[in-house]
């Protein structure tokens, strides 16, 4: 593994994470995450970008402790809060937090807001009254409310607004890791702008680390430093942002970045779309080898027969593809339709 | 040194009260008359004129007059304070049976709905054979087993009512468990129990309560049907159940004995369905103003 | 049209399949019937003596009901003895309690079903005039006379009928019942008024949930249209109303009939009739125990059965159902 920092561990290191849902009975296991491991590192954005139905949610709920991993570990701060007792993981969890995708349903319709933010101190064994009151009112103008907001019900506030309470509940901890799942998906477009650049504001003044997950190519380009690229369960892609978002190596975030080319120059743009063929799988039945063979332009044998290995194709950038090679282009036999993409992608 | 706090009362229940009553007719009425009843209740030591179990053999069954309000029965018992007494057990009788339910039943139906699993079969499979049992009878066979008398009966009606109450509870428990803001509270680190009291049991109390004035009605029914068949309140204590089944016994001379006592399990029955049906209309969620 | 009926209940293999679900409840029902006997404060044996019992008559029921055994071992010798047609015998009467249930059952169940049957006459048609009469003077009538029937104590409205129909018109008898069998004509003359005092909460219910089914359908956007064709309503209710209101309907007839049994356990009582509720009354007070147990079992059977059949009928309305 490549450090290029100072600490002698990532801030969350995980291992071969698997996380399935057991359907009952004869009926298999929903396998959302299928074997994955990647580092965060301290202070940065690490986007993780994906289709529904990649696993993309569960892996964030995994990381913030919420569903247990079937295989594999989660380290946060070289620590396993599977090996803690209640007490310590009670302790220690504050640290990681997230915050969902739907606003509305965050927060508990029947609590004021003061009660919503203050719940997590509460929780975590906070005495005073007034003390909680005063970081969680805190919290509440550093996202743009004011005071006043704090004694209303959620539904007197806009969509927007509920989200930036939802934060600032999050923000009340003083966590390390913040895991954004889909924050402005269920917000309007006009508004994304906002929150994102709150997002963006909030990392600085609190020295946030974020995993930032999402569908949206435009959203994640926009805000991250690497970029995770996940496809049925499994990482696909791992690199910096610039080169992920405008170089990808992988066949299917090349697919996406065709598919949705808004990131990118106008000079940059591929002008030929590289059209994936079928549908994706079930995450029951997942595809032997590489998950993504099925729908892939360029699967060969080696695709149907051996998983790819998470390698490291270049510094700090890593691929799960038997085919990719360094310079953008692919071993073996069949080409990708557009070769022009490789061409015109700037080094 | 603590600055005043930035906190104004919340609505209180009893502003939230007026305010529904006013809009609501027939809940208002309902309402003042059951509250009529229990003030009565606790007060007929003081409203009645005679005691309710002193006889008076010379005056049986004689019509209402100066003396006795409503007359006396066949034992020459006085009427009036015989409803008003019977109108004490009515409301203790019933108040016990349901509130027996609910802790009963309650915690049970969140638990199940809560943790899930096994547990939820079992306790779901179990509760649904007991629902569809005739409540009477199975009060029946337990007050046989627990000896006759008032608070045995009502212990057995309340056992009997509890799983509906149970499932009740677990229904909203599985719907409100999969909320967001409780996935959110686990973030926090937060407690079962934090959650269970915090989240879950405020939303289940809505529906709880509506079904619980339902209930009330249904345990005074159970008691006047229990004390008529003489295995609920043993004479010579006054209950409307008892008191029709006295006036049973005269129906031939005197059927205009069972009128008091029946009209008022009618009317106290009615009041108590008409406040829970308008009690559900007003707490229903998709018509919620503020 | 039977054969897509037959083939709508499912296969033999379904059927089997329903049925080995309810042998748990039904393993579980046997253990509340018996479990009852642990209710029983103090001594058992003492307690279902009586006050004046004798060292012998306790020790004879100690024997006969085997209640210095273990209790797994008396509860499995009685399920055995269920499964065979034994209830064991009456501590008074010393008579068997399936010959006792066998007796008493048949006049519950007339007037069990007699009550159905005139809750449904009476009822449905008020429920369906209420609903065409939406929001008018009718309506409101229906719906409160409705009120009055779910509210009012049984054996008041018993009370009343008697005094007024038997006693005073003397048009039906006051007491007792004849079976069935016997004299049919009598049978139902003495089951009559105790059916009618039984189905005011029927007629109540059924009137609401038809109204409230019927007024939803109306409602619909698929009806408005079909009427706005100029389908009549009858004809309406006939093609697309029948499975969501019969199912509806369904529920609330399962509820009545389970409920009936028991409130029939009062009617009986001011009527004399010699039935399933008088049989346990009188066992309860005086704590003659396995009679209490013997017809809390048969109960259970019965709903069982009730909600089997039930079931059954939901399956025929609605083949997508569970």
């Amino acid at each position: 593994m490549s450090r290029n920092d100072t600490l002698a561990h990532a801030l969350m290191e995980v291992r071969d994470l698997q996380v399935f849902f057991s359907l009952g009975g004869q009926r298999g296991s929903v396998k959302a995450v299928n074997g994955v491991s990647f580092d965060v590192f301290r202070g940065e954005t690490l986007g993780v970008i994906g289709e529904s139905g990649s696993g993309k949610t569960t892996l964030g709920r995994a990381l913030v402790s919420l569903v247990q991993p079937t295989e594999g570990r989660i380290f946060q701060d070289a620590v396993d809060p599977a090996k803690l007792s209640p007490k310590q993981f009670r302790n220690h969890r504050r640290n990681y937090q997230i915050i969902f995708q739907d606003p509305n349903a965050a927060l508990n319709p029947r609590m004021r807001i003061i009660d919503s933010l203050m719940e997590p101190l509460q929780v975590q064994g906070q005495k005073e009254r007034f003390d909680m009151e005063q970081i969680a009112l805190d919290a509440l103008t550093r996202v743009g409310l004011s005071h006043e907001h704090a004694h209303r019900f959620p539904h007197q506030f806009s969509g927007g607004q509920k989200q930036r309470i939802v934060i600032a509940r999050a923000l009340v901890l003083r966590p390390k890791v913040l895991v954004c799942d889909e924050v402005v998906a269920a917000l309007d477009v006009s508004i994304r702008g906002e929150i994102l650049n709150l997002f963006k504001q909030l990392q600085r003044e609190f020295d946030l680390t974020y995993v930032f997950i999402t569908h949206d190519l435009s959203v994640v380009s926009h805000i991250s430093d690497r970029i995770a690229v996940m496809y049925l369960g499994c990482l696909m892609e791992l690199g910096p942002a610039e080169t992920v978002s405008v170089n990808p190596l992988h066949p299917y975030t090349q697919a996406l970045l065709s598919a949705n080319p808004e990131p990118l120059p106008t000079h940059l743009r591929s002008k030929t779309r590289i059209m994936l063929k079928g549908e994706i799988p079930s995450p029951v039945n997942p595809p032997s080898g590489c998950s993504f063979r099925t729908r892939c332009p360029l699967a060969e044998r080696q695709c149907e027969q051996f998983r790819p290995q998470w390698r490291e194709i270049r510094p700090s950038h890593w691929i799960a593809c038997h085919r990719a090679d360094t310079n953008g282009g692919f071993i073996g036999e069949s080409v990708l339709p557009s070769t022009s993409l490789q061409n015109e992608s700037v080094g | 040194m603590k600055q005043k706090q930035l906190s104004f009362s919340s609505p209180t229940v009893l502003g939230w009260l007026s305010g529904w009553l006013r809009r609501d007719k027939s809940a208002a009425a309902s309402f003042f008359f059951l509250l009529m009843l229990v003030t009565f209740s606790l007060a007929a030591p003081y409203l009645a004129q005679h005691s309710p179990t002193d006889q008076d053999l010379s005056n049986m069954l004689s019509r209402p007059s100066e003396i006795h309000w409503l007359g006396t029965d066949d034992l020459g018992r006085d009427i009036f304070s015989r409803l008003l007494f019977g109108g004490r057990v009515a409301v203790y009788a019933s108040l016990l049976a349901v509130g027996i339910a609910v802790v009963l039943g309650v915690p049970i139906g969140i638990w199940a709905g809560y943790m899930g699993g096994w547990i939820d079969d079992v306790i779901g499979r179990i509760v649904d054979t007991l629902l569809s049992f005739p409540a009477i009878v199975l009060a029946i066979a337990v007050t046989g087993a627990l000896g006759i008398g008032l608070t045995n009966g009502m212990l057995a009606v309340g056992i009997v009512f509890s799983p509906q109450l149970a499932r009740l509870a677990r229904a909203r428990t599985l719907v409100v468990r999969k909320n967001l803001y409780v996935d959110a509270s686990r973030s926090f680190g937060a407690s079962t129990l934090h959650i269970l009291w915090r989240h879950i049991l405020p939303n289940v109390l809505q529906p709880v309560i509506v079904q619980v004035t339902i209930l009330l009605a249904a345990a005074m029914l159970a008691e006047a049907s229990l004390s008529f068949l003489g295995l609920g309140i043993q004479p010579p204590n006054p209950s409307w159940g008892a008191m029709l089944a006295r006036a049973y016994q005269s129906m031939e001379l005197a059927p205009e004995q069972m009128l008091a006592p029946g009209f008022a399990i009618l009317l106290t029955a009615m009041a108590f369905n008409s406040l829970g049906e308008a009690l559900r209309k007003e707490l229903d969620p998709t018509s919620r103003k503020e | 049209m039977l054969i897509s009926m037959i083939n709508r209940i499912g296969s033999a293999g379904k059927l089997w399949r329903r049925m080995s679900q309810v042998l748990p409840v039904l393993l579980f029902a046997t253990l509340v019937s018996f479990g009852l006997l642990k209710l029983i404060p103090g001594d058992v044996a003492i307690a279902l003596a009586g006050e004046s019992a004798t060292e012998a008559r306790i020790s004879e029921i100690k024997s006969i009901y085997g209640l210095d055994k273990p209790f797994l071992t008396q509860y499995a010798s009685w399920v055995w003895g269920a499964v065979q047609g034994d209830l064991s015998k009456s501590l008074l009467s010393g008579e068997l309690v399936a010959t006792s249930i066998s007796r008493h059952l048949p006049n519950t169940i007339l007037i069990v079903v007699l009550a159905m049957f005139i809750s449904f006459a009476i009822g449905a048609p008020l429920g369906v005039w209420a609903a065409s009469r939406q929001g008018r003077f009718i309506d409101s009538l229906v719906m409160s006379i409705a009120s009055i029937g779910m509210a009012i104590p049984n054996f008041w409205l018993a009370m009343m009928l008697i005094s007024f129909f038997a006693l005073d018109m003397r048009w039906f008898p006051v007491t007792g019942a004849v079976p069935l069998t016997k004299d049919p004509f009598a049978s139902v003359h003495h089951a009559f008024l105790p059916a009618l005092a039984l189905a005011a909460g029927g007629i109540a219910e059924i009137s609401r949930q038809l109204r409230a089914s019927l007024i939803e359908l109306l409602s619909s956007q698929q009806v408005r249209t079909l009427h706005a064709k100029g389908l009549s309503p009858a004809a309406i209710l006939w093609k697309h109303g029948l499975k969501n209101v019969g199912i509806n309907l369904l529920t609330v007839l399962t509820l009545l009939a389970n409920r009936m049994l028991g409130a029939t356990v009062v009617i009986e009582a001011v009527f004399a009739i010699p039935g399933m509720g008088s049989l346990i009354v009188g066992a309860a007070l005086q704590r003659d125990f396995p009679v209490v147990q013997g017809v809390v079992l048969v109960m259970i059977l019965i709903v069982l059965v009730i909600n089997l059949i039930a079931d059954l009928l939901y399956g025929l309305l609605d083949p997508r159902a569970k």
